[in-house]
């Protein structure tokens, strides 16, 4: 089997007039993999993840969902979960999220043909094994292979492994997707984390793409929300969520919403 | 219908989590949803604040002791639908769930 991609695009329009309600995707009607990256930013980040987590736990074999980089207290203790926590219930509560989130799965394989991470790729992942044994429950370390599989991001000017602006992790060149995936017999690596302009966006000759649904990221950008649909003979294709109107005015040029250094006070950066 | 509400609320604060049995732990997870989907068709923005924080709490456990019931590389098989970064915007959350029935082909 080989993992095809066909390129698909939705019209903007009103849900409500345009959906008949008996024919919604809320689980259990499609099976979910969620990448990451609940909570932070948005307002309701509370929301968003009770959403995710309770679904986990109504359909466990129908709906996944794996760790993002903002699935970390040092991370969500700063970009703005900790303070909805403790705003409208309390900190005990964020520090049972913490609990829950340092249990999320951290990769997913489907069918073994397609990749699933937050980030992207590690120098020091050579064999899938190797996720599968790190231990649970563990915090986001600052280095190793749970910190780049969660934090690294392609880059289109490299070639093998180089410097991340995070300041966190590397990034990789697509002669590195192309070598690992050839080397387990992968079609595709499929990552979120960086804001792109149509909700998705290929890299290294459509061998890994990265996803984002949240539309109009923080108000700030015009970008459209995506959803990778993968059908059972692994035929990919994109449903588009176009961003709403005059929400925004522009897409900030060449720049990306990323989450900086941790080991930088972040009041210097923001 | 208001002293059901009582009931139910008195029981989620005082029942201890350890106890819990299966069919009292789906019915929370099934008003907790009940409660978010409530939200369809607010005006986006409107908080969910009928959540108890009790609630919460129970979905964060039992979330957390399935996830470590799973492996950490998940082996999946398709059909399915990934999604990327939701970030916190609830209303954006939902209007995925809407679309993911409709599929459209546009080229």
């Amino acid at each position: 089997m080989y993992a095809h991609i066909l390129c698909t695009s939705y019209a903007h329009c009103k849900y409500h007039a345009y959906i008949p309600k008996h024919h919604t995707g809320f689980p259990p009607e499609e099976n979910y993999l969620f990448l990451g990256d609940y909570v932070d930013r948005g307002k309701q980040s509370i929301e968003v993840a009770v959403m995710v987590l309770a679904y986990k736990v109504k359909y466990p074999e129908n709906f996944f969902c794996i760790r993002g980089n903002h699935e970390c207290a040092s991370i969500n203790r700063i970009y703005g979960f900790y303070d909805e926590c403790k705003r409208r219930y309390s900190i005990k509560l964020w520090k049972t999220f913490t609990d829950c989130f340092n249990c999320l799965p951290c990769a997913a394989l489907i069918d073994d043909k397609v990749l699933c991470v937050h980030g992207g790729l590690s120098p020091e992942l050579t064999t899938l094994d190797q996720i599968s044994r790190i231990h649970r429950p563990t915090d986001v370390p600052d280095t190793g292979l749970l910190c780049d599989i969660i934090w690294s991001d392609p880059d289109p000017d490299i070639n093998g492994w180089g410097e991340n602006d995070r300041g966190v992790s590397f990034t990789f060149g697509a002669d590195v997707v192309r070598q690992f995936l050839r080397k387990h017999e992968l079609d595709l690596l499929v990552r979120a984390h960086q804001v792109v302009e149509d909700g998705y966006e290929f890299f290294a000759g459509r061998e890994l793409v990265t996803l984002f649904s949240a539309p109009n990221y923080c108000g700030q950008f015009d970008n459209a929300a995506a959803m990778m649909t993968v059908d059972d003979t692994l035929m990919c294709s994109f449903q588009i969520l176009k961003p709403a109107d005059g929400r925004s005015t522009r897409f900030a040029q060449g720049s990306r919403a990323s989450t900086p250094d941790r080991s930088h006070n972040p009041q210097d950066r923001y | 219908m208001s002293l059901l509400l009582v009931v139910y609320q008195t029981i989620i604060i005082s029942y201890p989590f350890a106890t819990a049995n299966a069919t009292f732990l789906y019915l929370i997870i099934c008003t907790v949803i009940d409660k978010l989907l409530a939200l369809r068709g607010a005006h986006p923005g409107k908080l969910c604040d009928t959540l108890l924080e009790s609630e919460i709490k129970m979905v964060c456990l039992r979330a957390r002791d399935l996830m470590m019931s799973q492996p950490m590389l998940l082996e999946l098989s398709a059909p399915l639908k990934i999604v990327g970064d939701t970030h916190g915007q609830f209303y954006d959350l939902l209007r995925i769930f809407e679309y993911g029935g409709e599929f459209i082909y546009v080229c």
